[in-house]
């Protein structure tokens, strides 16, 4: 029990009792945790016992935590790796392709298009996704099966409810913070950063994967064989 | 012996500067001007190269005077070649073409060769450490044989120090030269999108690393002048003015050989971090442009699934399912929420009361209930029968009219709303199933032994390669 205690000493620490239980139920439940205001009491927990919660959530959980960035733009989170999957599969949730493609198309905007510096407006968001020449025909094509100029109040009500699920799913696991006045306005955490390293893969590798598509669509005229796993 | 000196008299003594009037009067044409300049260069080339023998004709230097003007764009107007050919050949022939009257031909002046040689020494000076580190040897071992007397001293001086001065300052000048060639390259790249940035940027650190490198070969080459310097320290011939005013010639000139040294490394270390950020803006660039790609790839290629529309509180939207575009994996978060399962624990412990009901039955109707529910059960087994008759038939026939199997129905068993629920469930499983085609045609099939009935023709047909 010594030995245990001296290993997990973080639960000894005076703050453990207050911030600790918080901390382990955000990451447990996918939540990322940054030097941001609303979270610095938790991150500077997280960050003064780094090693040992590592130790704690690797020998007890079987998961690797995760400290990513540097200064004001460090987060941390629980993350699968190969040796967990097996182990406990069941404590993983697939971020769904709604959400996922909003995320990309959200941390774009933001961060090479250089929209909106700090807060942003929800509607305002909706507005430049719905208007945006690049992109505006693939989101309607997508979520109402029309062009923007035929699209119906239903329509236009499918694209804001996928806006908004998908930040509320991003307040979730802490990738925006809502403003706790005002419900509309959103700032963007540096752990939705996260988004680009999972598909850094894909995103290095994204000329190459263009042209294997296009040959597989030239051999297959457009039909690909159904992965295991994926739907229908 | 005073002309020379490293210093100008006039400068030594401050007396007014004082050139000599032949200096002044002929400046102009000594110091050609651009045009000028070029020709006799290209002349020179051309000698070199065997193009033209040493004597030329008229014609080579006009041949010439055109090719240059043409270069700089200074093409004369028509008429006025003529004239501004033959003004050009006779300011040449002042310093820098000799004409041999006898032969009526032409040859450079050895003024202009040496103006010539002097110009590509300037320009293309090799970097040779090598030869530095022999010309300083030289000068070392020379030296010390030379500091016996003033006049040995003096001829040391004019004689080795003057003449290898030029090669030691025309190679910082090629390195300096080489510095700025690359920042203007490096200047052109970030002014202009190349294709082929990365390779241009790659290829402006080789040249600054192989300055810097060659910068070091030629400090390390320098070395010798400490030893200059202490031979210098060490000779007797101190008490000497002129010694000493050589000596502190000499020891200037390694002093400034070496700040300029200094200065070059330092160039060199002020250009690196500047290459080092174009290369991270090219990187960031680069994977700012894959980010756009594979935005647009993931946009344009999922796809998406409706399912009638959802009430929402206070709007309707459509039920839609989104699926990632192929070779795309949807990621893993860790979600681990058994904590927020959502069980009231206080009802658990309280649980509401029971409601006792009293069941009631209808004894003498139970009879019937029971043979109406064992005709029910016999009528889907018999709809499930033929079913299996249909699809078996559409397996080998390939196609089949359904409108004869419900005539079937009818005369074998004799019951409409068997009949009705097999087309129904004939409809409904065929359409969905993608290997086959159900068609509906606009055409009534009927059976004289049913005259009240009719049937759409509907036709099933299996589609499966």
């Amino acid at each position: 029990m010594e030995n245990a205690n001296k290993k997990y000493s973080f639960l000894e620490a005076e703050e453990a009792e207050a911030l600790f239980a918080e901390i382990d139920f955000m990451f447990k439940s996918g939540q990322h945790i940054q030097n941001y205001p609303h979270q610095v009491e938790m991150f500077n927990f997280v960050e003064k016992f780094e090693e040992d919660l590592r130790l704690y959530y690797r020998n007890l959980f079987k998961v690797n935590l995760a400290g990513k960035g540097s200064d004001y733009a460090r987060y941390f989170y629980l993350e699968m790796d190969d040796e967990s999957r097996g182990v406990v599969k069941s404590r993983a949730k697939k971020l769904t392709p709604e959400h996922t493609l909003l995320g990309i198309l959200l941390l774009k905007i933001h961060r090479i298009d250089k929209y909106f510096i700090n807060d942003i407006y929800v509607p305002d968001f909706i507005q430049l996704l719905k208007t945006n020449e690049e992109y505006k025909n693939f989101i309607y094509n997508l979520f109402a099966r029309r062009r923007e100029k035929e699209a119906t109040e239903i329509d236009e009500n499918t694209i804001d409810e996928w806006v908004r699920n998908s930040l509320k799913e991003f307040e979730r696991l802490g990738w925006i913070h809502f403003d706790t006045r005002n419900k509309e306005l959103f700032e963007i955490m540096p752990s939705i950063e996260r988004l680009f390293t999972m598909y850094s893969y894909e995103i290095h590798n994204i000329d190459r994967l263009i042209d294997e598509t296009n040959s597989i669509e030239e051999k297959t005229g457009g039909l690909y064989p159904v992965e295991e796993g994926e739907a229908e | 012996m005073e002309q020379l000196s490293l210093i100008p008299p006039a400068l030594r003594t401050s007396r007014p500067l004082h050139f000599p009037k032949i200096l002044r009067d002929r400046y102009n044409l000594l110091v050609p001007r651009q045009e000028d300049g070029l020709i006799v260069l290209a002349i020179f080339q051309k000698v070199r190269a065997g193009i033209i023998e040493r004597a030329f004709p008229e014609r080579i230097i006009v041949e010439t005077i055109k090719q240059v003007l043409a270069e700089l764009g200074q093409a004369s107007g028509r008429g006025e070649e003529t004239q501004k050919y033959d003004e050009t050949v006779h300011r040449l022939l002042r310093h820098f073409i000799d004409k041999n009257i006898e032969e009526k031909t032409y040859q450079l002046s050895t003024y202009a060769e040496n103006f010539c040689d002097m110009l590509e020494r300037e320009v293309h000076t090799a970097i040779n450490p090598s030869q530095i580190q022999k010309t300083f040897n030289d000068l070392v071992l020379l030296l010390a044989l030379k500091l016996e007397s003033l006049d040995d001293f003096r001829h040391w001086y004019h004689a080795q120090f003057f003449k290898h001065k030029a090669d030691i300052s025309a190679q910082l000048r090629a390195l300096q030269a080489q510095i700025e060639d690359t920042v203007d390259q490096l200047n052109d790249l970030v002014k202009n999108d190349y294709d082929n940035f990365r390779e241009m940027l790659i290829g402006c650190e080789a040249l600054l690393d192989r300055i810097k490198e060659q910068a070091d070969k030629l400090s390390s080459a320098f070395s010798s002048k400490d030893d200059i310097k202490q031979l210098l320290d060490d000779a007797d011939l101190g008490v000497e003015f002129e010694f000493r005013e050589m000596k502190r010639d000499v020891r200037m000139y390694f002093k400034d050989i070496e700040m300029r040294l200094i200065n070059v490394s330092h160039t060199i270390d002020r250009i690196k971090p500047k290459i080092n950020k174009l290369y991270n803006d090219f990187e960031k660039r680069d994977y700012d442009r894959k980010i756009e790609t594979f935005l647009v790839y993931m946009l344009k290629n999922s796809t998406s699934k409706f399912s009638g529309t959802k009430k929402l509180k206070d709007r309707k939207v459509h039920n839609v399912e989104v699926f990632l575009a192929p070779h795309i994996r949807e990621k893993e978060l860790c979600s681990d929420r058994s904590r927020i399962t959502g069980i009231d624990y206080l009802q658990l412990l309280e649980p509401p009361p029971i409601q006792l009901q009293t069941l009631e039955w209808d004894e003498a109707d139970l009879s019937r209930q029971a043979d109406e529910r064992r005709a029910y059960m016999a009528r889907e087994k018999r709809i499930e029968e033929w079913f299996n008759v249909i699809s078996a038939d559409v397996e080998k026939k390939k196609k089949v009219n359904f409108s004869d199997y419900y005539y079937k129905i009818m005369n074998k068993d004799n019951d409409y709303e068997e009949a009705v629920k097999e087309a129904t469930l004939v409809l409904k499983e065929f359409t969905k199933n993608p290997d086959y085609e159900v068609t509906v045609f606009e055409e009534f099939n009927l059976d004289p032994k049913h005259p009240s009935i009719g049937i759409w023709k509907m036709q099933i047909k299996n589609i499966a390669s």
